[in-house]
């Protein structure tokens, strides 16, 4: 029998958990407020990294902490207190890079390590360095393709992680200190200011050699739906999503694609990859590619002539609450809408359905012309069930 | 502290080693990252040869990202490397180390990931592995250089002199960027006068492409004549890294460090030669500390 991967989802905050999860992602990985990358992501404090790992345990479900930062001797102060905080609130695995991180959690805990895609771990022999420090996992890093993987797994005892979604380093991860240098923010301290999405001139001495459009080096984001197959028959431990500054909507739509492509793949269903590729779609703020997966990057993994991503403006609300007798749902205000829209709910107990949104009222029972406030609650009339964490699309014509 | 220099040709080891250099840093572009020229097996067999008549050092440059396919030819340029009895291998990615321990020659072995040698806590971990020596990373401060080099129990190097990388990517982003643009400009493949600008910043990175990926490198390069006499008490090995430049430049700056690590009144000479060099050569981030929270 197949051997089905774990589905690993990002969240920037309680709420975005729940939803990682309500839509189907066996773990989620969180920053805490020390030693993780990606400072600006909001990240978690020890008492709702506790909340995080009980909602997470009662579902039979994993979390873990990123503990991921190269730190400078200053960054050290509390290291092993917080390791065993991290412990005594039930945390599945750190994820982590610096010998000083692993060395630290093996001598003052029992915590489980897993090695950050930070230190490039890109062949067998570096998977099985970590493996004997005691690391019982390693993310690879993005610059394999499938057929490395293959290679990697067969030659190593260590489980294996690999990105399947989200946005990518351009360069090896964690060798890059553009953002050090030209903004003195340290990208391997959580500061990284994304210069290679920047706009640059390329010159050969004094000759331009770029006319009308800028160089660019920026990467488009990595989606594998057609590889997903692949990696299960590889027999990869864990497939990760990446993004935990992403949106509620878009970690539903991508936990759930995901979620719903491995199982029919591991029941044996004949698999509908255009329907799972319209759907991913939905959740695209930045144009997609595989990334490394069939080989060396082309012109069709990279982004050029562009800067602006365009967030989803199709979310419009998410439910709250659902009454049964009278057919209206509770639901809370993401994005402009008005009566007579066509929308559709998306949820992780059924496939798609469509309504046309009627009247939209407010708590009080006013009738409004538009959904105009963030966040606002709402009323309005869903011809068949609906659930908490229910989300509302409005379909484009 | 030993004098490291990065070597162009056989032609000018006696001439480095007469103005000071102690130690000859070498490779071939296969198994290396960033070389400033590439040695063939029988060059490399010369080189040694005339560095080891000369009784100074050779260190062998093995620091490529490897992947599961590289890994064999790094077993076999090791087992090469053995013979020629070289006195340090560089490395950057830990495969090596694993090849290494197995032929017993990890004692031989220099960690230098780049970015990835940050706090007094990476030569412990390191001299637990038997491996000789580290590099520290470049964004590091004067400071922090100290305090890890005072508490280390192995060799630690410093770039202390050149043009530093900042970014190492596996794609072929120049090639693929003239190919989007349909530019029938075709002299990319390790063209090391190529650079980039961004759009708001008056800096240009010297940027290349080779069979590693593509290398981006700072606006200026490095120089620390102020520091080099108290580096001088700290490190064991200070490396002047030649890329982008020339031998007569290797033997320009390799006789100005060592006449100041033999003046006794060094300030003054010192301060002379950072203003003579200020126009292309800053201090990098020996006094510049780096954040890494943004509100």
């Amino acid at each position: 029998m197949m051997k089905k991967p774990e589905l690993l989802a990002p969240a920037g905050s309680l709420e975005k958990l729940k939803i990682a999860f309500i839509y189907g992602a066996d773990a989620v990985f969180i920053g805490g407020k020390k030693f993780s990358l990606r400072a600006r992501a909001s990240n978690f404090d020890i008492p709702e990294i506790k909340k995080a790992c009980d909602f997470a345990h009662n579902l039979r479900k994993k979390v873990y902490v990123t503990t991921n930062i190269i730190p400078h001797n200053d960054n050290l102060n509390g290291l092993a207190e917080y390791l065993r905080d991290l412990e005594s609130v039930g945390v599945d695995a750190i994820i982590c890079a610096s010998p000083i991180i692993i060395d630290t959690a093996k001598k003052h805990t029992n915590l489980e390590i897993h090695i950050s895609t930070q230190v490039s771990a890109t062949n067998y022999e570096t998977v099985n360095f970590w493996h004997k420090e005691g690391a019982t996992r390693v993310v690879l890093a993005r610059e394999l393709n499938k057929y490395e993987i293959s290679e990697l797994k067969k030659n190593t005892k260590c489980d294996i992680e690999v990105f399947i979604h989200g946005g990518m380093c351009v360069s090896y991860s964690g060798r890059c200190t553009l953002s050090n240098n030209m903004t003195d923010r340290d990208a391997n301290r959580g500061g990284c200011a994304h210069s290679c999405r920047w706009n640059y001139d390329l010159f050969d001495g004094e000759t331009k050699l770029n006319n009308g459009i800028s160089f660019s080096m920026s990467s488009k984001d990595l989606q594998t739906v057609k590889h997903i197959s692949d990696l299960i028959d590889i027999g990869v431990d864990s497939l990760k999503i990446e993004g935990r500054m992403k949106s509620i909507h878009y970690i539903a739509t991508v936990v759930n694609t995901y979620r719903k492509l491995i199982d029919d793949i591991c029941d044996d269903y004949e698999i509908d990859l255009p329907k799972y590729l319209l759907e991913i779609r939905k959740a695209e703020n930045r144009l997609t590619s595989h990334g490394f997966m069939e080989g060396m990057t082309t012109i069709d993994e990279q982004l050029y002539n562009m800067r602006s991503e365009n967030p989803s403006q199709d979310f419009i609300a998410y439910v709250r609450d659902y009454d049964e007798e009278n057919f209206i749902a509770t639901i809370e205000q993401r994005n402009h809408f008005v009566p007579g829209e066509l929308a559709e709910v998306f949820s992780p107990n059924f496939e798609s359905l469509k309504f046309k949104i009627d009247e939209i009222r407010d708590i009080d029972d006013n009738i409004l012309d538009a959904a105009r406030h963030p966040k606002q609650l709402l009323k309005v009339f869903i011809p068949f069930k609906v659930s908490k964490y229910d989300i509302i699309r409005k379909i484009k014509h | 502290m030993k004098i490291a220099v990065t070597l162009f040709d056989v032609s000018s080891i006696t001439r480095l080693s007469e103005v000071g250099a102690d130690i000859f840093i070498i490779g071939n572009k296969q198994y290396a990252n960033r070389l400033v020229s590439s040695f063939s097996t029988i060059e490399l067999t010369e080189a040694n040869n005339l560095i080891k008549s000369l009784n100074k050092e050779i260190y062998i440059s093995l620091n490529l990202i490897a992947h599961n396919e590289d890994l064999r030819k790094i077993e076999e340029f090791l087992d090469f490397v053995m013979k020629l009895n070289v006195d340090g291998i560089i490395f950057g990615d830990l495969s090596v180390y694993i090849l290494a321990k197995k032929r017993g020659i990890e004692g031989l072995l220099i960690y230098s990931p780049e970015t990835l040698n940050t706090n007094y806590y990476d030569p412990v971990f390191w001299e637990n592995k038997g491996i000789k020596g580290l590099t520290i990373s470049k964004e590091i401060t004067l400071e922090d250089i100290t305090i890890i080099a005072k508490n280390s129990n192995i060799d630690i190097s410093l770039i202390a002199h050149g043009h530093l990388n900042m970014f190492h990517s596996r794609r072929p982003l120049i090639e693929n960027f003239l190919k989007y643009t349909g530019s029938e400009y075709n002299n990319f493949l390790d063209n090391r006068n190529l650079k980039l600008v961004e759009e708001i910043r008056n800096e240009s990175y010297p940027v290349f492409q080779d069979s590693h990926g593509t290398h981006i490198f700072r606006d200026k390069s490095l120089e620390s004549y102020q520091e080099v006499k108290d580096l001088n008490e700290i490190l064991d090995i200070f490396i002047i890294d030649g890329i982008f430049k020339d031998t007569s430049y290797l033997i320009e700056t390799t006789s100005n460090y060592k006449s100041l690590l033999n003046s006794k009144n060094h300030y003054k000479k010192a301060k002379k030669l950072s203003q003579l060099y200020e126009k292309d050569h800053d201090s990098g981030f020996l006094y510049k500390k780096t954040v890494y929270v943004k509100y």
